[in-house]
């Protein structure tokens, strides 16, 4: 079992909305996206273009963040999710700087996204139960999700079929059938030799 | 809270700042000072060094959001360079401890000099070369920490442990020279002089390498920085300038015969600036680079 995805950015229009799926879910406070969209302009005119690069951790199978850890809370699991246990997270930053992709925020600031009451909403009291203050959170595919048999919420979500999750082990798995299309796949930053389990389809 | 922006392009880093600095600087300056004083026998230096590593560590504690958790840092030697950091750090300032209490409560005292630890028994040769190991390692390891972090590749380089090395021993040099020691006294202070100007021609050396040998892409940015962007100032009047071309040119002018013990204040403070400038402005022209 290895879980992967892949992005189509010919598919991807700059919604979004896997950005607020993930946050309804995860329950992300401010200042903090697990995954986001980011904008580039390509081409000049009369042919300039947008393409649009949605960004999460990219689960690598050498991942650069575990390496420098000194206290284990960044491993990389079984299943190929790169997990952060909180408990053990001091927020020395370190893996903040180790990550090449700026997936990773360390959450220190407890207030929520309504300043000007003074309290957290419902929603945002019962969605930082899952998060512990001084740490460093990021995506983890929906830990939760995948095993209720789901999809990332972000996949799940997305508009245009532009994500595509799955088992990358498994050759009749969706990611698998789309990383065999005759088409120029990538991964972000492979020089420095992480191995992303997120590819890109351009 | 600080709007954060995600960028494709490459991006200065942000998380490692003003208490990091503050910790590389006071242990490099502490283990620069004890590596100085351990051959020298010099209780009262070792004892300055073993404070300003234990203060330096306080800084890196305080940097931790979560430092009730700091002993879980131990936990990964096997990979991460923080981790054999701290171990490093512990070490040193336990062994330091030990050297110094014994050396001061022995005949030696805490103000001697040149009384050389060796003649001493055995395992107390022993301590000492082993606190001076602990020492070695704290002077040089922030440059492997810098060069493990992957996505800033101004920190892989070779010449970033060695500048550290250096500046460390030039940072020792510089709280020696504003201790209130019979400098004039000492036979060896022609050979101290010598070395302090081979340690400065050495720094400059790294300096030089460091910035020429830049690779395309956030390397160069970082280079940028220093030569021509928010930098420059930090990296040319601080580093090179007060750090170690005045230095250099107090170190080859004066002669060692009177007024001796002003020069010698003058190039210590100057010494510790340097120190301080060539931490701040490696970490802070640390540069992510472009995602794709």
């Amino acid at each position: 079992m290895h879980w992967g995805m892949v992005v189509d950015l010919k598919l991807c229009i700059g919604c979004n909305t896997c950005v607020v799926a993930c946050k309804m879910r995860n329950g992300t406070p401010p200042g903090v996206f697990w995954n986001r969209v980011l904008e580039e302009e390509v081409g000049t005119f009369p042919t300039a273009r947008r393409v649009f690069w949605p960004v999460r951790c990219m689960h690598c199978e050498e991942p650069a963040c575990v390496e420098v850890c000194p206290t284990g809370a960044s491993s990389r699991r079984e299943d190929g999710i790169v997990a952060v246990d909180a408990e053990k997270c001091v927020g020395c930053k370190a893996c903040i700087l180790s990550c090449p992709y700026d997936v990773r925020t360390l959450w220190e600031d407890e207030g929520g996204y309504f300043k000007d009451g003074g309290n957290l909403t419902p929603f945002e009291k019962q969605a930082y139960t899952k998060h512990l203050a001084g740490t460093v959170l990021k995506c983890d595919f929906c830990a939760s999700r995948l095993a209720e048999g789901l999809q990332p919420s972000c996949a799940g979500a997305c508009l245009t079929g532009a994500l595509i999750f799955g088992d990358l082990d498994d050759p009749t798995s969706e990611v698998s059938q789309a990383l065999s299309e005759p088409r120029v796949r990538l991964r972000l930053r492979e020089e420095l030799g992480t191995r992303p389990s997120i590819y890109y389809l351009t | 809270m600080e709007e954060r922006e995600f960028v494709l392009g490459t991006r200065q880093q942000q998380e490692w700042g003003g208490l990091v600095i503050g910790a590389l600087f006071l242990t490099g300056t502490g283990s620069g000072l004890f590596l100085l004083a351990l051959p020298a026998g010099f209780t009262l230096g070792m004892a300055l060094g073993v404070i300003l590593v234990g203060a330096g560590s306080l800084f890196l504690l305080a940097d931790l959001s979560r430092y009730r958790a700091a002993w879980r840092m131990v936990a990964r030697p096997q990979s991460s360079w923080v981790s054999r950091g701290v171990i490093g750090i512990t070490s040193f300032i336990v062994l330091g401890f030990l050297h110094v209490a014994i050396l001061a409560n022995g005949p030696a005292g805490w103000f001697s000099l040149g009384s050389p630890w060796m003649t001493g028994p055995r395992w107390m040769m022993a301590l000492g070369l082993l606190a001076g190991l602990a020492a070695l390692f704290v002077a040089a390891y922030p440059g492997f920490v810098l060069g493990s972090m992957r996505s800033i590749t101004f920190w892989n380089s070779a010449y970033i442990p060695a500048l550290f090395l250096v500046s460390a021993l030039m940072g020792g040099f510089g709280v020696l020279y504003l201790l209130p020691l019979n400098w004039q006294g000492l036979p060896w202070l022609p050979s101290l002089k010598n070395l302090g100007l081979v340690l400065v021609i050495f720094e400059l050396i790294l300096i030089s390498g460091l910035t020429w040998i830049a690779l395309p892409g956030a390397c160069r940015d970082s280079v940028n920085l220093l030569t021509r962007g928010s930098l420059q100032y930090h990296f040319y009047i601080g580093l090179l300038g007060l750090g170690l071309i005045v230095p250099l040119v107090l170190l080859g002018l004066v002669s060692l015969g009177a007024g001796i013990v002003s020069f010698l204040l003058i190039e210590g403070v100057l010494h510790i600036i340097g120190v301080f400038f060539l931490r701040y402005i490696i970490l802070s022209a640390g540069v992510h680079g472009s995602l794709h």
